[in-house]
């Protein structure tokens, strides 16, 4: 008799709380404060493209950034991007030695001071030719030296083509340095000299960052930005559209302005490879400088004591 | 008999969720965005012409 009062006057008391609190709440539901009929506009019109490719104009307001992608397991990265084959054209005849693809990759990559993973050089192939300036990245080979001379697995090649390099596995013996006969690979020397809240971030194969000493670095082709379906840094900073970046299999690659079939870009402009003789089958092909954008004396201003130093090796 | 959480279910009882479906959209700085169709249907449309599409993100 005892208990079943205890529990009616248990039961009494929370419907009286719950009463109260329901009377004292809003009817708005407060997880709904991003609802869009909250959404006041902000005057300004914005275009923007469906998949059916269709303009619409709407307000900035109503614009939602789409949530940036969760992060990828080790082993992901190692994998790679299923059904993807990704490529590079350098059209020589564009470059001016403007350098912006160098210092958005060093940026990006947090890249020690001194060092680049992108070198823009000074070329010129006979006493009698004219100069050109050619930009190198890793080239992303096939057939990667780098990768059968690593002792401990820690540069590799994904499903995607893209050659990458586990910080956390590299021992800092740089055979692979000295396998790569693009000289594309440089050693961390010294600590990197970086922020502390970019130093202790968990170690990322795609960003290759953050980087440490005693371990090599190298280009990367941006893993991360092609997952998201953006392209490199280099590619979007060139503002003279030197590089293409694309994927062989879809046959198309773009600099973000422009597209083109691959395979047409280097069956026209007479597309090569570097060093083609040694079998590496890099993934990043050149256009010659021909019918140049620019003369070759325009990029001369942006030669630094750095690529001096460089050329005279 | 009514248990306490049934009447604290009853008066705590979420609304009905809205069905907010959303799309994909692309800016012409090269941004993906969402947008609620909502709202899609309110915006002016027009369907791109070939020369557009070519040169829809603006180069930075």
């Amino acid at each position: 008799m005892e208990n079943k009062d205890t529990s009616r006057r248990q039961f009494l008391t929370a419907a009286v709380l719950a009463g109260i609190s329901a009377g004292c709440s809003s009817k708005k539901n407060p997880f709904e404060g991003y609802a869009n009929n909250d959404v006041k506009s902000s005057g300004k019109t914005v275009k923007l493209l469906s998949v059916d490719g269709e303009i619409v104009e709407m307000d900035e307001a109503f614009l939602k950034p789409v949530p940036d992608l969760p992060p990828v397991s080790n082993s992901e990265e190692r994998k790679g991007i299923e059904g993807k084959k990704f490529v590079m054209v350098i059209d020589l005849s564009r470059c001016k030695n403007v350098k912006a693809c160098q210092s958005s990759c060093n940026h990006m990559h947090q890249v020690h001071p001194g060092q680049n993973w992108i070198k823009v050089l000074e070329m010129k192939d006979a006493d009698h030719t004219a100069p050109y300036w050619e930009p190198t990245t890793c080239m992303h080979c096939d057939e990667p030296p780098c990768v059968k001379v690593c002792p401990v697995d820690a540069t590799f090649k994904r499903q995607d083509g893209i050659v990458l390099i586990d910080s956390d596995r590299c021992i800092g013996c740089r055979f692979c340095m000295a396998a790569c006969p693009y000289s594309t690979r440089v050693f961390n020397w010294e600590d990197p000299g970086l922020p502390k809240e970019i130093s202790h971030k968990e170690y990322s194969c795609e960003t290759s960052v953050p980087q440490k000493k005693g371990t090599v670095g190298k280009c990367d082709f941006c893993p991360d930005m092609t997952r998201k379906g953006e392209l490199p840094h280099c590619v979007s900073a060139c503002p003279n559209g030197v590089f293409f970046f694309g994927d062989e299999n879809e046959d198309s690659v773009t600099n973000g302005a422009e597209t083109f079939r691959f395979s047409e870009l280097i069956k026209d402009k007479a597309g090569y490879r570097l060093m083609e003789d040694l079998g590496t089958k890099p993934r990043v092909y050149y256009l010659p400088p021909v019918n140049r954008n620019f003369p070759f004396e325009s990029g001369l201003e942006n030669v630094n004591a750095d690529d001096k130093k460089n050329h005279s090796k | 008999m009514l248990s306490i959480f049934t009447v604290v279910r009853y008066f705590f009882r979420s609304t009905p969720k809205q069905n907010t479906t959303t799309v994909k959209m692309l800016t012409q700085d090269g941004k993906l965005v969402e947008v609620d169709v909502t709202n899609l249907a309110c915006g002016k449309r027009k369907k791109i012409s070939d020369d557009e599409l070519k040169n829809w993100v603006k180069n930075k």
